[in-house]
């Protein structure tokens, strides 16, 4: 009987830690439409204690920089949250507007302000990082090209990026190249779905750029 | 496995009787053991490996676990050795739920330091820290207010006092004559009636008073607009609820001539969300089943929400597809979906085009639209996508309501869905290269969102080729959710698909571009028309309808918004000659998104909402606002005035009773 108990203890082991293992989502049988795995209940409770302790989230108002302290995930490092942007009235869509004193920090808040439409972004802990490469004819088609390419990564891979940094901007060849760094969207579980964003359009968009001052105003298909 | 008095018999040699025992136990692992292949534990995901066209007895799975029954399998099939066996199977499935289920649940709440979510997804007001986190910040800078202009609405001449180049013709019908802006070629026109005439204005005179800093073209500019493309024919018309868009208007109808070389097709003209379209499925419950008894209510509810993906970033039903059954998709859509067994084949019937358009071609489908697509097949998206359970609450027109098998009290299903992640990336990479190539073909456009290119170019073909392919995508899609649909309602019910009676009534598509031949000026004319949130409303007696249909003409299905009645419309002879066959699409937009999260509160709408019988389960409680019927426009004013206008009959009403939202 102890060996009877033991077999079935590492039958059930085994069976239970291949549950645990995630399968990929199957191919197209046509009787096995595969479910999404089961919310798992307790993730809020893990996700919790990963979001770090210690550190109260600031809420940052336009404009406003809010330096963060407090351990998200990596090294005891602190780091402010830009939030140069804003949303403007559109009568079925929604009109991003961010700027910066520089059309770098401009074009950085435009992607950052469309990810905060998806999600809420102090749930995003930076985690990873993507590198976006575009290029375009001129500086409104950069912007779309720019923009884009983080809509499809976010589409493909899932890549939620919190911050942007631009590290080259060509601005005669129209060539850009950037870093976001967020993490992987976790809907349901860990960050809360916002609305998707199904393109980027050249409607009305406008790219305002003076001394001190940039504008972009994009136009988004929601 | 601990037998009593062990410690008796422990010293004992093995008798007969514990060696088959033994033997017994060691089967019943073994049998263990295979059930984790197939097992249907609530718990875990497990993966079932059939080979394509398989149409095996394998249950099939539900998202979170859980067991649909395939429709080919029923109570009697299994017989004597294989009942026996998927009984033991099933109890020790459900013995083993319960040997991991409730000690881990256990555990889990032992050290959470939170209770347990409920199945409707509120963790999400405790996921995000900020208790305002949907207002996203946003809202306006102080610096520059959106100054609010108010119309002397008393009547329409006095609304078109502030507007006088638009005409009048007394009935629902205004035109804007050609040379309003400089380049049209032809006049723009649109129906409305008072109500709606005051929004359009309105959105119009505001962004003129707004200036130029972040503004957007008003509906009635881009109706203008749009006539000015090369190729238009007879007029740029506007639907009743027609507001502004990206280029086109939305509820904007632009038909160019085939047979000019000069003829443009436009991908803004179809809109990024391509072959974005409502579906009807029938069913012959009745009301009292669905309300009567609450509970059955929202177990439908959750179980619809637990199978049909909603939300932005959600996966699909049907997992990855890869490479080659994504090509087959895009190229025979609905046709792959019926040899699948994924749709009934008398479905393919009442969908425009059968389910399949001619020349799509998935080769000109960038990789980057397939990896955008490839997760996202079966999903509904979010925004203005629904899935809602209705009711029929009136009916108008008896004859046309029986022909599609609809009558008082019956409960239908309505999807609204599109393309998902492969259509929007087919347009915008489309529109980066028709910007590419307009100055090689000599075409300057108004507004750069109009970029077009020749339709007999190299690239018009192209884009016309992926957007087949990708309207190919939208219409797998709706039958995979109406699938998801209705092995829900099979689950429920405890009743086969076939034996509720749960068939489509019909599928539309209100973005889209078709060749079509219609009479212009009296000549009969081979046509490209752009409909964008514009549905296609053949009159009676046009051979592209089914033959079920043919005498009472092609029935328009018109969503409302949430928890709005939706509307089943026909359409009419009027509509072929007046609006290339067209009419409207739903509600269109009345307030902005911004200005209806800061002037809704989404508890007090999801109440609301719920106050009127409808069982509401969103992705995200926060953003209903948004979505809220009062931001919308009043979809049966709409409905009145295309009915006003001819250019479609009314025929039953329905009213929500579940509303999914992303």
């Amino acid at each position: 009987t102890a060996f009877l108990t033991g077999v079935l203890l590492v039958l059930h082991l085994q069976a239970l830690s291949s549950s645990l293992v995630s399968k990929p989502l199957m191919s197209m049988d046509p009787n096995s439409i595969e479910p999404l795995p089961a919310r798992p209940r307790q993730a809020f409770g893990r996700a919790r204690h990963l979001r770090g302790g210690g550190g109260e989230v600031k809420v940052a108002s336009q404009g406003e920089c809010v330096e963060y302290q407090g351990n998200l995930g990596q090294d005891d490092k602190s780091f402010t949250d830009v939030v140069n942007y804003e949303y403007l009235d559109h009568t079925a869509d929604v009109q991003f507007h961010s700027w910066g004193k520089t059309k770098e920090e401009a074009f950085e808040q435009a992607v950052v302000c469309m990810f905060s439409y998806i999600t809420d972004l102090p749930t995003v802990e930076l985690r990873a990082s993507n590198t976006v490469e575009v290029t375009g004819r001129d500086l409104q088609s950069l912007l779309y090209a720019f923009m884009d390419e983080f809509l499809f990564q976010f589409s493909v891979d899932g890549h939620v990026a919190r911050q942007v940094k631009i590290l080259e901007f060509d601005e005669t060849n129209f060539r850009i190249k950037a870093e976001g760094y967020g993490e992987k969207f976790q809907p349901r579980t860990k960050h809360p779905q916002g609305t998707e964003v199904k393109a980027i359009t050249y409607s009305a968009m406008q790219i305002k750029i003076e001394n001190d001052r940039t504008d972009i105003y994009v136009i988004v298909d929601i | 496995a601990i037998l009593p008095g062990a410690h008796r018999r422990r010293h004992r040699p093995s008798s007969p009787c514990s060696s088959l025992l033994f033997l017994f136990l060691l089967a019943l692992s073994a049998v263990v053991c295979c059930s984790h292949g197939s097992a249907p534990a609530s718990h875990t995901c497990t993966a079932s490996y059939g080979s394509l066209g398989a149409l095996g007895a394998e249950p099939l799975r539900l998202r979170g676990g859980g067991l649909w029954r395939s429709s080919r399998e029923s109570k009697g099939t299994e017989r004597g050795g294989m009942q026996i066996l998927s009984t033991i199977r099933k109890k020790i499935a459900v013995g083993e739920a319960w040997l991991y289920k409730y000690p881990a649940r256990l555990l889990s709440n032992l050290f959470s330091r939170k209770p347990k979510a409920r199945a409707n997804n509120q963790d999400e007001e405790k996921m995000s820290k900020r208790g305002n986190w949907h207002l996203r910040g946003g809202g306006l800078s102080d610096d520059r207010a959106r100054k609010s202009i108010e119309i002397d609405d008393t009547s329409i001449e006095s609304m078109l006092k502030s507007a006088p180049y638009i005409q009048w013709d007394g009935n629902q019908l205004f035109t804007i004559p050609k040379g309003h802006i400089e380049g049209m070629r032809s006049s723009a026109s649109f129906y409305a009636n008072k109500p709606l005439l005051k929004q359009v204005l309105k959105e119009m005179l505001e962004n003129q008073a707004n200036g130029s800093k972040g503004g957007f073209l008003s509906a009635i500019q881009q109706l203008s607009n749009v006539a000015t493309l090369p190729g238009v024919v007879s007029s740029s018309i506007g639907m009743p609820d027609i507001h502004s868009g990206y280029g086109f208007a939305i509820g904007n109808v632009a038909a160019v001539d085939m047979d000019d070389d000069d003829s443009v097709v436009s991908p803004g003209g179809v809109g990024f969300d391509i072959n974005c379209g409502v579906r009807l499925l029938r069913t012959n419950l009745h009301e009292r089943d669905v309300i009567g008894d609450a509970a059955l209510k929202n177990r439908l509810a959750d179980l619809l929400f637990k199978n049909i993906p909603v939300g932005v970033g959600e996966g699909s039903v049907l997992g990855q597809a890869d490479g080659k059954e994504l090509d087959d998709i895009l190229r025979r859509g609905m046709a792959w979906a019926e040899e699948r067994n994924l749709c009934w084949p008398e479905d393919r019937e009442v969908v425009e085009e059968r389910g399949s358009f001619e020349g799509a071609d998935p080769d000109a489908v960038s990789d980057r639209a397939k990896a955008r697509g490839r997760n996202q097949c079966g999903s509904l998206g979010s925004g203005n996508h629904y899935a809602e359970v209705q009711v029929v609450e009136e009916v108008y027109d008896e004859e046309a309501a029986s022909a599609m098998g609809l009558k008082l009290g019956t409960v239908c299903i309505m999807l609204h869905s599109g393309s998902r992640g492969l259509g929007h990336q087919v347009c915008t990479d489309a529109v980066a290269e028709a910007e590419k190539v307009m100055k090689q073909q000599g075409i300057s456009v108004v507004d750069r969102q109009l970029a077009c290119c020749r339709i007999k170019s190299k690239e018009g073909q192209k884009y016309l080729a992926a957007m087949r392919a990708a309207a190919n995508f939208a219409f797998v899609n709706r039958c995979l959710m109406a699938k998801a649909v209705r092995q829900s309602f099979a689950t429920i019910f405890e009743r086969d698909e076939k034996e509720l009676g749960m068939s489509t009534v019909y599928d539309v598509s209100h973005n889209i571009a078709k060749v079509e031949e219609h009479m212009v000026d009296g000549v009969k004319k081979k046509v490209l028309v752009h409909r964008k949130g514009a549905t296609r409303a053949f009159g009676p007696g046009s051979p592209e309808i089914c033959d079920k249909y043919r005498s009472i003409g092609q029935p328009v299905l018109v969503g409302g918004s949430m928890g709005t009645c939706s509307y089943v419309l026909t359409g009419t002879a009027k509509a072929m000659e007046s609006t290339f066959g067209s009419t409207c699409h739903g509600a269109g937009r009345a307030m902005s998104r911004s200005q209806a999260m800061r002037s809704l509160d989404s508890r007090a709408v999801l109440k609301e909402v719920e106050d009127r019988g409808c069982t509401a389960r969103v992705a995200t409680k926060k953003l209903v606002a948004e979505e809220a019927p009062q931001s919308y426009k009043d979809v049966s004013e709409v409905i009145e005035t295309c009915h006003a206008a001819g250019i479609s009959r009314k025929c039953v009403k329905l009213r929500p009773v579940i509303c999914i939202k992303g």
